[in-house]
């Protein structure tokens, strides 16, 4: 099949009415009517559909009625009867022969140090961010993550190494042109004038975005990422979640081709953080503007979750840097982490019988085993003899278990 | 203050601010339909201001009142028309760029900065107006003409003889307003000034008649010599002019032979004369009712009778004839101060009233204040080129940058001047070098040197001084090489050629007048390339290095 991607998209959307998921179900829709340049009609009804459903939650992260829900999904499912019918496949060829095949960038042994004095030195750090990826650079506090991202961002300068930018199948070696298509949100957001509706525009605007489709874009921005409720307001009337927010507005209203945030999640609660999660697995996932998300964070599993690839950094050293779902699969054992009413002691006679090492972290246990043991029989084992599990995650794909180290 | 703004600013400007919100960017960022409709609102408020304010007749009060509100206003203004021009800026956001930018962002910064001046340059003239509008010029030859016909029968016992008090200033005007070319002209030597005497005695002297009395030809030539810019009967500074007796050792005894004698005497009737005397009385008085200063002197002042002033007149006794008490206090022109008796000063003077002051402001405000107009634009527009400037750069750079680049040249300022106290004995060559170097290095780094890898504030701060310069850089390269190394000075004739000029005054004029074109086209051509080609060259250059990565 030829279209593919939107029936995939179509089935996501389908998923979330099926699922009475009245966020994920608008928030599909309005992508994929975005992406394949649907009829006005439809793209100005899906509009208005999710400013209702805005409308209807008020503070934004309240949930709706049922009566009201039930209204917004049958909206939904109406537009989503009338184009799962429409024919994608030529569009969908556009879109994908255009899609950006090489790297956007390209970091090769990056090297950093502040000063002489300073003993902090950052990498050497390789990686390769594709349009339609997102990568998560974790570590401890101070080493090296905002370092990393200002330079993949061009804000910084590096010592050594090769850094190349690519967009619109050209090499970019002018700042101003790189920056024109990079975002940066650093961690402390700065504080901007006018009203939030403005501000989105004013963004679309300077970036070559006038007229009718100024308008479109940014009333498509404003409800699509939950602002119906506060585009009028200015920066000392809006939470720190919703300031993230309309950064994230701002930039998908011009589409760059790539995104960078320094610890987006760190102000959010968790509701506000996997909504924001989903928000970057859709802006970077669109077909017809895909962006590469590079973000850093310490929310390491709500990350790894999102992650296409990883950056590790330890006292600025790389320690791993590639694909999520490659990390530790050629490993010797599995790492699992835990909580309950008992202590490792009581664990160690659990597992005597297995070869397994265990550590405390404090809060939690470590237990590593040969890569025999799954998580099922360390659970069943534990269960069997008459302990409650509190906590349990299975770390041995996650760069959790370098911490640990 | 947005909201407010918001409040008072009419929907259609609204509407129109929103097309450019989504059309230009750059329109919208510059906020100036809004600026432009607050100027208005602004202008609509203070605009009776003109129109009220209390004028002075005798001096500049008014005229400095209403620019001191004025540049009240501006400042203001200024700083609320900042506030809305420094909220967006499509460079810092990386937005997309557009060649002329530069160039629409520099003018639109110089046109609201003109707005502001507007006040400055036109509420002086609305004062001007009123005050020229006080008296027409036909009172004012009237009341010259009564003056000069009896002023000489108040000269009080001075020891010298202020001769031809029609000297009012309005003869001033009228020469200026006929022969407008003498206006500013230097008599500098010898052979200019014959010149000018010769011209004044030959062509504007027999204007001048009605006037003057009867006998013109009495008033030449010894009254006539040339100052500079005007003959000596019409003082721009000080409306008088002293002509000392030629024996004054016995002073209150000597005649008036400059005036009564050999004129006076012969054309008039006592009667007459004493016309003369009480038209003068009455113009004294009128005077002192309207035109005072806080004197004490004007509200009690009292005059001989016209038959007594002139018997004192015709027995050539020059006493006062004028008092500031009444005739029973006058008798007693002693005051006891602290046991002791002090005398009083009871005779009024002339100059009290400054009736030509009064003409000389009037005439000032109608004859020169187009010229004063035009002397303000010059400042006003000179004064926003430099906000302009400022503003440009202030948007287009970081803060820390802009502060460095008022400190750094200062710190260079206190260092060059050690320097050249010790090693230069204060000569002016090191200094002017410096200014040049600085100049050229900024230019270089502007434009030439183009492959920064990273950010450097010590470049870009000689980046901001160029681009600060730039529009005057060909005035001061003109000056440095007319004032400093000679170059197209005559002077440089009359090394090899003693008195060129005196025997070539014609090549001399011409060069002078070439000269001052030279300067003329170095200043306003200087400012004309910066704004229309330097303002987007270097907004270019601030696009490039806001762009270049930082150190740390």
């Amino acid at each position: 099949m030829n279209n593919m991607h939107a029936v995939f998209r179509l089935a996501q959307i389908e998923r979330a009415i099926s699922n009475k998921e009245c966020h994920r179900a608008t928030c599909n829709l309005m992508d994929f009517i975005r992406d394949y340049n649907l009829y006005e009609t439809d793209f100005y009804e899906a509009i208005e559909v999710r400013k209702r459903y805005n409308t209807y939650r008020q503070l934004g992260e309240s949930e709706i009625t049922d009566k009201n829900a039930a209204e917004i999904l049958l909206s939904v499912t109406t537009i989503y009867n009338r184009i799962k019918n429409y024919e994608y496949t030529t569009i969908e060829n556009s879109l994908l022969e255009s899609y950006p095949q090489l790297p956007l960038i390209k970091a090769v042994d990056i090297e950093k140090t502040y000063s002489k004095k300073s003993k902090f030195k950052l990498g050497p750090v390789s990686t390769i961010l594709k349009a339609g990826q997102i990568t998560g650079i974790v570590g401890e506090n101070g080493n090296g993550k905002t370092t990393l991202l200002r330079i993949l961002a061009r804000l910084l300068k590096y010592d050594s190494g090769v850094l190349e930018f690519c967009f619109d199948k050209k090499e970019i070696t002018e700042d101003y042109l790189i920056k024109h298509k990079i975002a940066y949100i650093p961690q402390r957001l700065e504080s901007w004038q006018g009203t939030l509706r403005e501000n989105l525009h004013y963004a679309a605007t300077i970036h070559g975005i006038t007229g009718k489709e100024n308008e479109d874009a940014v009333e498509f921005v404003i409800h699509r990422m939950g602002l119906s409720n506060f585009a009028d307001l200015g920066w000392k009337e809006l939470s720190s979640g919703y300031k993230l927010r309309f950064e994230l507005a701002k930039m998908l209203v011009w589409s760059p081709k790539i995104l960078v945030l320094d610890e987006p999640l760190a102000n959010l609660d968790i509701n506000a953080q996997e909504w924001i999660l989903q928000d970057f697995k859709s802006i970077a996932g669109s077909i017809k503007n895909p962006v590469s998300i590079i973000l850093s964070s310490q929310q390491l599993h709500e990350v790894e979750h999102v992650a296409d690839n990883i950056i590790f950094l330890r006292n600025g050293r790389c320690d791993y840097s590639g694909a999520m779902n490659a990390f530790m699969q050629e490993r010797e054992g599995n790492v699992y982490e835990l909580s309950g009413n008992f202590s490792s002691k009581e664990l160690q006679q659990v597992f005597a019988v297995h070869a397994v090492q265990f550590s405390e972290s404090g809060i939690t246990i470590i237990l590593r085993t040969d890569l025999s043991i799954s998580a099922s029989q360390i659970l069943s084992t534990i269960i069997s003899n008459g302990y409650s599990i509190k906590y349990f995650r299975d770390i041995s794909t996650s760069t959790k278990q370098l911490f640990q180290l | 203050m947005k909201k407010f703004i918001d409040r008072i600013t009419p929907s259609f400007i609204k509407r129109y601010n929103d097309y450019l919100l989504k059309n230009a960017p750059l329109g919208w960022q510059l906020q100036l339909p809004t600026i432009t409709w607050l100027w208005f609102l602004i202008t609509l408020i203070t605009l009776p201001l003109p129109f009220l304010y209390a004028l002075d007749l005798r001096g500049k009060d008014d005229i400095q009142g209403i620019i001191l509100v004025s540049v009240l206003t501006a400042v203001l203004e200024g700083g609320l028309f900042v506030y809305l021009l420094i909220q967006f800026n499509s460079t810092k956001s990386f937005g997309k760029r557009v060649v002329i930018n530069g160039f629409k962002e520099q003018f639109a910064y110089l046109y609201v900065f003109m707005l502001c001046m507007v006040h400055i340059i036109f509420y002086p003239i609305i004062v001007d107006y009123r005050k020229g509008d006080v008296m027409s010029e036909k009172e004012i030859i009237q009341e010259a003409v009564t003056y000069n016909k009896a002023v000489h029968y108040f000269m009080g016992d001075e020891y010298h003889y202020r001769y031809f008090p029609s000297d009012s200033s309005f003869l001033h005007y009228m020469y200026i307003k006929k022969y407008p070319s003498y206006e500013y002209r230097e008599a500098s030597d010898e052979g200019y000034e014959n010149k000018e005497e010769e011209y004044y005695i030959e062509q504007v002297k027999p204007l001048l008649q009605p006037y003057f009395l009867p006998d013109t030809e009495l008033i030449a030539p010894q009254y006539t010599r040339v100052l500079k810019r005007c003959p000596k009967l019409y003082m721009i500074y000080d409306s008088y002019l002293n002509e000392n007796y030629s024996d004054e050792s016995n002073i209150r005894f000597y005649k008036d032979s400059l005036h009564y004698e050999k004129y006076q005497l012969q054309k008039k009737s006592d009667d007459e004369r004493m016309d003369d005397i009480k038209k003068l009385i009455v113009l004294y008085t009128r005077y002192s009712e309207s035109y005072n200063e806080s004197s004490y002197y004007n509200d009690m002042i009292y005059f001989d009778s016209p038959k007594q002033i002139l018997e004192k007149y015709k027995t050539n006794h020059f006493d006062w004839v004028m008092y500031n008490e009444d005739e029973v206090s006058r008798a007693v022109p002693v005051k006891i101060i602290d046991g002791e008796e002090v005398t009083r000063d009871i005779y009024a003077e002339l100059n009290d009233y400054k009736i030509s002051e009064v003409h000389s402001t009037i005439m000032g405000a109608k004859q020169n204040k187009w010229k004063h107009l035009f002397l303000r634009l010059m400042v006003c527009f000179h004064v926003a080129v430099a906000f302009s400037l400022l503003l440009f750069l202030f948007k287009n750079i970081r803060l820390k940058e802009f502060i460095l680049m008022f400190v750094y040249p200062a710190l260079l300022t206190l260092a060059v001047s050690i320097l050249n106290v010790v090693l230069f004995r204060g000569k002016e060559h090191f200094p002017i070098h410096v200014i040049i170097a600085v100049f050229l290095v900024g230019v270089y780094f502007s434009f030439l040197n183009r492959r920064n890898k990273q950010f450097s504030s010590l470049k870009t701060i000689f980046i901001l001084l160029t681009n600060l310069t730039l529009a005057y850089a060909p005035v001061f390269l003109f000056l440095y090489f007319h004032e400093y190394h000679d170059i197209g000075k005559i002077e440089n004739a009359d090394y090899y050629y003693p008195n060129y000029c005196g025997d070539h005054p014609e090549i001399c004029a011409q060069h002078e007048f070439m000269l001052d074109v030279i300067m003329q086209s170095c200043l306003w051509g200087g400012i004309a390339f910066y704004f229309l080609i330097g303002s987007f060259l270097y907004k270019k250059v601030y696009e490039r290095i806001w762009a270049l990565p930082l150190k740390k």
